[in-house]
């Protein structure tokens, strides 16, 4: 760098710490004094500090769609309503995020129940009547004494829909929000085939088959959850 | 409802969080709503400016919004509440990148000889004026140019503060910026 002026190449290497003021001293009065003697240097500074100042002063802008509806579906889930063997239970605010949660707290469960269900203990029969009712319907049936009861048959139709439902809506819908409903969904099914395997070795007891009642109702709620989220705008 | 502090010389209750802050964070939709319409537009402008899709900016806008009614509870007013969500919105964009950053066509954002962006699609407003061709200029920006070019020159960040958000050195974010300015200095020439 030569010591008595500097050349064009070197005016512009420090033109941004020269705007910033954040150039030494020395530097700094040789690039004022290049300024003075060279117009195209010159005007290549005022034309970068008119474009760090038009930056500042750059206007919000304004998204095309009004956001507002799709954030507060988001932040207030819609009541879903869905009867049980044990009445009618309303699922308020209910998230993908909640139902992963139980989702979690169900394997923990059922996992519990495995292996109390394998220890010696004597199994629990089923009581004279049981009522199973499908998620979005009036109870299927009442069973007579003696019967068991294939609750899988009451949900499989309706996760079936909505199994369906939400697979052709998966290109609506975020990646993230995909990747947690299934990975939620896959917790639940594990949930499920623990509860039938133990289920297998006792198929008589109310207990075990409250517990796959449960973790099928979970999965319905999930399903349903997912497949009417908001799309994506 | 604000939250109060006392200021220790006069023993005047200071607010640090705004009214609306803090009734959204009791849960207050309304109040939500009306830090949304207050702020959007500076949200969705660093995420249109910062990925260069306005299709996308809006589902980040959204994303961002979605987890400051998440957050609002954390927010305890250390900061100006504007400048906690703009930081907010930038993490967003920041990790919506990493995320996708393998999927998107790298064709969308890659430099051509001269570094433009060759992908450009978020701005086809008509030039009408000045700041329209600085907004489409900032458009034509490399990815890394035009984040720390938006980040200093637009929203006003210091080196240090981007050299710790993209764990770099603030010497890069220097030259980063240099390079913007000239390369925006050279397309504005046009």
């Amino acid at each position: 760098m030569s010591e008595t002026s500097l050349t064009c190449r070197e005016f512009e290497a420090f033109l941004s710490d020269y705007l910033e003021g954040t150039i030494d001293h020395v530097t700094g009065t040789r690039m004022t004094q290049h300024i003075e003697s060279c117009d195209s240097c010159a005007t290549q500074l005022a034309t970068v500090t008119a474009i760090v100042h038009e930056a500042r002063m750059l206007p919000n802008l304004t998204p095309e769609n009004d956001l507002w509806d799709g954030i507060a579906s988001h932040i207030q889930t819609p009541v879903t309503s869905l009867p049980s063997a044990r009445g009618t239970r309303t699922v308020k605010n209910l998230t993908v995020a909640k139902l992963g949660a139980a989702a979690a707290g169900l394997v923990i469960a059922t996992s519990a129940v495995t292996y109390w269900a394998t220890s010696s203990r004597t199994p629990q029969t089923l009581p004279t009547t049981q009522s199973v009712a499908a998620p979005s319907q009036p109870a299927v049936g009442v069973l007579n004494v003696g019967q068991t009861v294939p609750v899988e048959q009451a949900y499989g139709k309706e996760i079936t829909r909505l199994t369906t439902i939400l697979h052709d809506r998966r290109s609506e819908l975020d990646t993230a929000t995909i990747s947690v409903i299934e990975k939620n969904l896959r917790i639940i099914d594990q949930a499920i085939a623990q509860s039938r395997e133990v289920l297998a070795k006792d198929p008589k007891s109310r207990f075990l088959n409250d517990q796959l009642n449960s973790a099928l109702e979970n999965k319905v709620e999930l399903l349903r959850t997912a497949a009417f989220l908001p799309a994506r705008t | 409802m604000a939250v109060a502090n006392t200021d220790l010389r006069s023993g005047a209750h200071i607010d640090l969080v705004p009214p609306d802050v803090a009734a959204a964070a009791t849960g207050d939709r309304r109040a939500f709503e009306r830090l949304y319409r207050s702020h959007v537009g500076r949200v969705y402008s660093i995420c249109v400016r910062m990925c260069n899709n306005r299709v996308r900016a809006e589902e980040l806008t959204q994303d961002i919004f979605i987890r400051v009614w998440q957050k609002l509870p954390l927010f305890r007013g250390e900061s100006a509440f504007s400048t906690w969500l703009h930081r907010l919105a930038v993490n967003v964009v920041l990790n919506d990148r990493k995320v996708e950053g393998r999927s998107r066509a790298r064709t969308v954002e890659s430099d051509d000889e001269n570094g433009r962006d060759q992908g450009a699609s978020a701005h086809n407003d008509p030039p009408m004026e000045e700041r329209l061709d600085l907004e489409a200029a900032i458009a034509t920006l490399p990815r890394g140019a035009r984040t720390i070019f938006v980040l200093h020159d637009v929203e006003g960040w210091k080196h240090e503060e981007i050299a710790e958000l993209l764990g770099i050195t603030s010497g890069g974010t220097k030259a980063q910026l240099h390079r913007a300015r000239l390369l925006l200095r050279d397309v504005l020439k046009r």
